[in-house]
């Protein structure tokens, strides 16, 4: 006879074993949903809570140094017009009277700022260490390429040496520091030859004061991709860099027959009236 | 399982869009790298490169307006700090010469900070002019270089005065600034 209460039994327990990871697999998806979606509105909250922000610091400044700004749209500012004393260093009061009195005083002293791109140069090292894997030397790197392109005669060698020989003197410490990013840029360039990475290596080089190979890598680029304007411009200053002057009047003629660029048209009219040398 | 893997492929795409960003911005793609931080701003709005990134490639393809909220959320470092100054310096300054040419205000008197960009340069220009009549345009040379000038005007279009900056080099239209 059958034991119908075992069998229950033993039907409940495999029911159970049967959903545990169903619903483990469930509630782990929810609570990581949970997590993903807080951080996300968190972030909205953020920049909805900017405007506040921007009016709190707005007002806070208005009763600490005494700045109005004559606006038409801003309702809170027209308040403090009534400033009696003016210190025009540390305060800047922009209303109709002032400018009536105040001579003008734009002078070239005004102070000139500059944006600051060394953040780029931490996102080129933190996306670089993908390469870090193989070490080889440089210098067979770039001689492997630099004799297949190689086009300036056995003469301009000794010239371009001897420039070589005296810019490195020049720049050696930026060299070796900017040494390590141009060999991982020509390793990415080797595995997919990409123009871009090319002529990044082009004006690396050029910026370094290595000119031959910054004409190198410009030529491979202009090879590769015959319609980049940089990599044209990279070109014809470094054959002016390297003594070649006709040569660069002669190649950048030649390409603004193809191309009308304008800021190659700039370097040559730069070029032959000597500004450029 | 599946769920999970789509999940995580999800999380990598999201962290790679920073550094197509920055590959777009070195091969010079600047309104698509604007374009690619105004639609994914919210999601990397704690990272200061992003931001910084962001707003750089805007100010290059000429979107001044959207330099408003990377000013505002740039301040946790030194770099941020400078380049917020340097992108508001901006902002004020295409205001301040929008307002002038619609309605002859006088800038002349003002001494700001300049920076290096277009609109700067213009703008000093200008606000050395004294007030005047309303021209249809100004015409400034550049002070280091007499082949370099500068043509500033207001385009009627339908609905708005834009601001137009043309910047010719003897006689040759090299780049043309619209702001509004």
């Amino acid at each position: 006879m059958l034991n119908t209460r075992d069998l229950e039994q033993r039907w409940l327990r495999y029911k159970i074993k049967f959903y545990i990871p169903h619903f483990i697999i469930f509630i782990s998806i929810i609570i990581i949903s949970v997590i993903i979606l807080t951080f996300f509105n968190s972030d909205k909250k953020d920049i909805k809570k900017l405007p506040e922000e921007i009016n709190k610091t707005q007002i806070e400044t208005q009763t600490n140094k005494e700045i109005t700004i004559k606006t038409p749209k801003v309702a809170l500012i027209k308040k403090s017009i009534e400033v009696k004393s003016i210190d025009y260093n540390e305060s800047l009061v922009i209303t109709p009277k002032i400018q009536e009195k105040e001579p003008s005083n734009i002078s070239n002293n005004s102070l000139k700022l500059a944006p600051s791109l060394d953040f780029m140069k931490n996102m080129q090292h933190a996306h670089l260490p993908y390469y870090k894997e193989e070490p080889i030397i440089e210098n067979q790197s770039v001689s492997a390429i630099v004799e297949e392109t190689q086009k300036p005669e056995p003469l301009e060698k000794i010239q371009e040496a001897v420039v070589a020989e005296e810019e490195i003197k020049k720049i050696r410490i930026k060299r070796r520091d900017a040494s390590k990013d141009i060999r991982d840029i020509i390793k990415r360039f080797k595995k997919n030859n990409n123009p871009a990475l090319s002529l990044f290596v082009a004006k690396k080089y050029y910026e370094l004061g290595e000119y031959h190979k910054a004409y190198n890598y410009a030529l491979i680029t202009n090879q590769i991709n015959r319609d980049i304007d940089e990599s044209w411009i990279i070109f014809t200053k470094s054959l002016v860099k390297l003594k070649q002057k006709k040569m660069a009047i002669k190649t950048l003629n030649e390409y603004l027959k193809s191309s009308h660029s304008s800021s190659a048209k700039i370097l040559l009219d730069e070029i032959i009236s000597g500004k450029f040398k | 399982m599946k769920i999970i893997l789509i999940l995580f492929l999800a999380l990598s795409l999201h962290a790679n869009i920073k550094q197509d960003m920055f590959n777009l911005y070195q091969n010079k793609k600047y309104e698509k790298v604007c374009r690619m931080g105004f639609d994914n701003f919210n999601k990397n709005s704690r990272d200061e490169e992003f931001i910084s990134l962001y707003a750089f490639a805007c100010l290059n393809s000429d979107y001044i307006d959207r330099l408003a909220i990377p000013v505002a959320m740039l301040k946790f470092s030194k770099e941020s700090r400078s380049n917020s100054a340097y992108f508001s310096v901006i902002l004020m300054q295409k205001k301040l010469l929008y307002h002038a040419l619609q309605d002859n205000y006088d800038l002349s008197t003002l001494k700001l900070p300049t920076t290096d960009y277009i609109l700067s340069k213009v703008f000093d220009l200008y606000s050395k002019l004294k007030i005047n009549e309303p021209r249809a345009f100004y015409l400034f040379e550049d002070e280091n270089d007499k082949k370099l000038t500068y043509k500033l005007y207001l385009s009627k279009d339908e609905n708005v005065k834009k601001m137009v900056i043309e910047e010719f080099y003897d006689t040759i239209t090299i780049k043309r600034h619209v702001y509004w």
